[in-house]
C-alpha cells in the first residue's frame, strides 16, 4: 500500500468525476492545440511563402495584389501581365540592388504529377533571378537547363514516367523545394526558355494552348540595397513607374494575415470563454465529489494523514485526470488536423503547414499546460477547503 | 496514561454558546479499559476527540502520556495520532474504494518507513485475529456491519498504538453483533493490555470494561 496506490484506487472509485474532468481537460487541450496548430501553421506558411518569394518588394500589374497572394498561398489560378519595360524602369530606381521578372503562366487542372489537383507554373529569368537561383546553386549545384524544372514539395513525376508532361512538353523534375504549406508546394518553376518551348509545343501537342503575350511579364521582384528602407524604395518605384502596384514584402499577404488575425481573435475569445466555463464545471464536479468524501477525508486525518498528504492526494487525483485527458485531447486533435488538413485549409481560407517534430513537442507540452491550467485552479479551492477542515466536523 | 484536568469545551452554535464538556477531570492508567457512557449529546464524543487532540479544550489540560496533543503543530499531531492512537469510529469509516486489506494498511502509508516494514504480515495477522482472513480482498460494501467494524478494529491496531479510542463502535449493530464486537475488544484488551477508552450510549456495555464513567450534560457524574 502506498499513497500512489491510494490515488489510483480513489480514481477507480469516482467514475462520474473522472469522466467529467477527463473530458473537459481533453476538450480544452484539444481545442487549444487545434487553434495553435492551425494558426501557427498558417503563420509559418505565410512566412515561408514570403521567404520563398525572396524579394523585398514585388511590382505587379495594378489591382492584382490579392490575386498574387491567392496564387502564392492557395494555388489559385492567376493571369496577370504587364510590359517587360517595367523591369528596366524598376532596375533604374535608386536603392534597387537587383530586379528580376517572373511569368505566372497558368494553373494546370487535374494533373497527374502533383499531390494536389491543380499546379501553378512559374517561369523565371535565370540571368537576373535571385529567388530560385541561389537555392538551385546550393541544392542542385547549377542552373536549370531547357526542359528542366524545380517543383514544390507536392510535385512529383507520375508513376512509370521520368518526366512531367506540361502542355504536351516533357519536363524533367530535377529537385523539390522544402514544404511551405502554400500554393508554392504545388508550383513548377522553370526558365523563360523552357516556358517558350512549352508554348511552342502546346500549339501541336496540347489540347489547350499555352499563350504567353509577347514582351510580357507577370511581376518584377526587387531586392533593395543594404541600409535602404524598402518602404522608401517602394515609394520611389511608385513615382517612377506609374500604373503598377508596388508591394513591400513585409506587407505581402496582408489579406490572409488579416483573415488569420480575425480568426485568431475569435478563437482566443472562444478559448477564454471555454476555459472559464471548464474551470467552473470542474470546480462544481470536484466540489460535489469532495463533499461526498468529507467523512472519508476526516477519517484519514484522524488516522494520521497530515494536511500535505491529503492535499497531495486530492490534487494528484485531479492532475492525473487532467494529464490523461490532456493527452487524449492533444492526440485526437492532432490526428484530426493531420488527416483533415485539406478540408480545414479550404474551410479557413488560409494556407497551412503541419508542424515539424520539434514544434510538435512544444505544442504537446503547451496542450498539457492548458489541461493543467484548467484543472488546477478548479480543484485547488475545494481541495484546500477540505484539507483545512476540522477532521471532527468532516467526519460528521 | 491519559489525564484530563478541569477540561471544558465550548462550541459556538449559531448565536449561542454550547458547553459540551464542563470541568471534567479524569485519570486513566496504562492498561485500563475505560468505558464512558451517557445519553446522546452528553459530551462523551467531544471528550474522546479532546483526548485525541482533534478538538482543543477551551480550558484545562488534556495529556496523553506527557503530551498535550492539541498543542502540537499539525504535522506532529498527525504523526502522534498515527503512531500512538488507534481509532475505531461509529460506522462507515472504511474507505469504500479500498479492499479490506488495503483499509487495514491505510494508516501505515501516513507513517514512517519503519511502520510500513512488514505491515502486510501484521495486517494479515490482525485480520486473522478478527476473523476476516477470507475477506482480505473484499471491498467494504461486501461486508456486514459487524465485519466492517472488525476490519476497523484491525486497522486501528496496525501501527501498534499505545491507546485505542473507540467512539460508539457498536451503535449501528444488532444485539448479537454488538456482543461479538465487545467480546472481541475485551479479548484484545485481555491479550495485549492495551489502554482502551470507549464511549457508548448503551449502559449495558459497561460490563465489558475494567472501569466505567458516566457523563451527563457535559459533566462526569457518580454512578447511579
Amino acid at each position: 500500500m502506498s499513497i500512489f496506490r491510494l490515488i489510483l484506487r480513489n480514481l477507480e472509485g469516482a467514475a462520474f468525476r473522472n469522466w467529467a474532468i477527463f473530458l473537459v481537460a481533453a476538450l480544452m487541450s484539444g481545442f487549444a492545440i487545434a487553434a495553435t496548430v492551425l494558426i501557427g501553421g498558417a503563420r509559418s506558411s505565410i512566412r515561408l511563402a514570403r521567404e520563398r518569394l525572396g524579394a523585398d518588394i514585388a511590382v505587379i500589374p495594378r489591382g492584382t495584389e490579392t490575386r498574387l497572394e491567392d496564387a502564392f498561398l492557395m494555388g489559385a489560378t492567376v493571369k496577370m501581365w504587364m510590359s517587360d519595360v517595367i523591369l528596366e524602369k524598376v532596375s533604374q530606381v535608386p536603392g534597387v540592388e537587383a530586379a528580376t521578372s517572373q511569368r505566372y503562366l497558368a494553373t494546370l487542372k487535374g494533373v497527374l504529377c502533383c499531390a494536389v489537383p491543380d499546379m501553378l507554373l512559374i517561369a523565371f529569368d535565370p540571368k537576373t533571378d535571385f529567388t530560385i537561383q541561389p537555392w538551385l546553386e546550393s541544392h542542385h549545384r547549377g542552373s536549370l537547363e531547357i526542359g528542366q524544372a524545380v517543383g514544390g514539395s507536392f510535385v512529383f513525376e507520375p508513376a512509370g514516367s521520368d518526366n512531367i508532361l506540361v502542355y504536351g512538353y516533357p519536363v524533367d523534375l530535377v529537385a523539390n523545394l522544402e514544404p511551405t504549406g502554400t500554393g508554392i508546394d504545388a508550383t513548377l518553376f522553370f526558365t523563360y526558355e523552357t516556358a517558350d518551348e512549352i508554348a511552342r509545343t502546346s500549339v501541336t501537342q496540347a489540347v489547350e494552348l499555352l499563350e504567353i503575350p509577347p514582351r510580357s511579364i507577370s511581376s518584377v521582384l526587387v531586392r533593395v540595397e543594404a541600409q535602404q528602407d524598402p518602404e522608401k524604395v517602394a515609394e520611389d518605384i511608385r513615382r517612377a513607374v506609374p500604373g503598377v502596384d508596388v508591394v513591400v514584402s513585409a506587407n505581402l499577404f496582408q489579406t490572409h494575415r488579416s483573415r488569420m488575425n480575425g480568426l485568431l481573435n475569435t478563437v482566443s475569445l472562444l478559448l477564454a470563454i471555454a476555459w472559464l466555463l471548464a474551470i467552473g464545471l470542474i470546480a462544481l464536479v470536484f466540489s460535489m465529489v469532495i463533499t461526498s468524501r468529507k467523512r472519508e477525508i476526516g477519517v484519514m486525518r484522524a488516522l494520521g494523514a497530515g494536511r500535505p498528504t491529503i492535499l497531495t492526494t486530492l490534487l494528484s487525483e485531479g492532475l492525473l485526470l487532467a494529464l490523461f485527458g490532456g493527452m487524449a485531447g492533444i492526440g485526437l486533435s492532432l490526428l484530426l488536423i493531420y488527416f483533415f488538413q485539406e478540408s480545414l485549409i479550404a474551410w479557413m481560407g488560409v494556407p497551412f503547414l503541419f508542424p515539424q517534430t520539434s514544434a510538435l513537442i512544444l505544442l504537446i507540452l503547451e496542450g498539457l499546460a492548458v489541461a493543467l491550467a484548467t484543472v488546477t485552479p478548479a480543484i485547488f479551492i475545494p481541495t484546500v477547503k477540505i484539507t483545512f477542515m476540522d477532521p471532527v466536523l468532516a467526519m460528521r | 496514561m491519559i489525564s484530563l484536568r478541569h477540561v471544558s469545551r465550548t462550541f459556538q452554535l449559531k448565536d449561542r454558546l454550547v458547553e459540551a464538556v464542563k470541568d471534567v477531570s479524569l485519570e486513566i492508567d496504562r492498561g485500563e479499559f475505560v468505558i464512558i457512557s451517557g445519553r446522546s449529546g452528553c459530551g462523551k464524543s467531544t471528550l474522546l476527540n479532546l483526548v485525541a487532540g482533534m478538538v482543543r479544550p477551551t480550558s484545562g489540560d488534556v495529556l496523553l502520556g506527557d503530551v498535550q496533543v492539541w498543542k502540537l503543530p499539525d504535522k506532529q499531531q498527525a504523526e502522534f495520532r498515527n503512531q500512538k492512537i488507534g481509532f475505531v469510529f461509529q460506522f462507515n469509516s472504511l474507505i469504500p474504494t479500498l479492499t479490506v486489506l488495503e483499509n487495514v494498511l491505510l494508516p501505515t502509508i501516513f507513517g514512517s518507513a519503519d511502520q510500513r516494514r512488514s505491515a502486510q504480515d501484521r495486517a494479515m495477522a490482525l485480520l486473522a485475529d478478527v476473523g476476516l482472513s477470507d475477506k482480505v480482498n473484499d471491498h467494504p460494501n461486501q461486508l456486514s456491519g459487524g465485519q466492517q467494524q472488525r476490519a476497523a478494529i484491525a486497522r486501528a491496531l496496525i501501527n501498534q498504538p499505545e491507546v485505542l479510542l473507540a467512539d460508539e463502535p457498536t451503535s449501528n449493530l444488532d444485539v448479537r453483533t454488538e456482543a461479538e464486537i465487545m467480546e472481541l475488544i475485551k479479548a484484545l484488551h485481555t491479550r495485549t493490555g492495551l489502554t482502551i477508552l470507549m464511549v457508548t450510549h448503551e449502559p449495558e456495555l459497561i460490563e465489558f470494561g475494567t472501569r466505567s464513567v458516566f457523563m451527563e450534560d457535559g459533566r462526569i457524574v457518580p454512578h447511579l
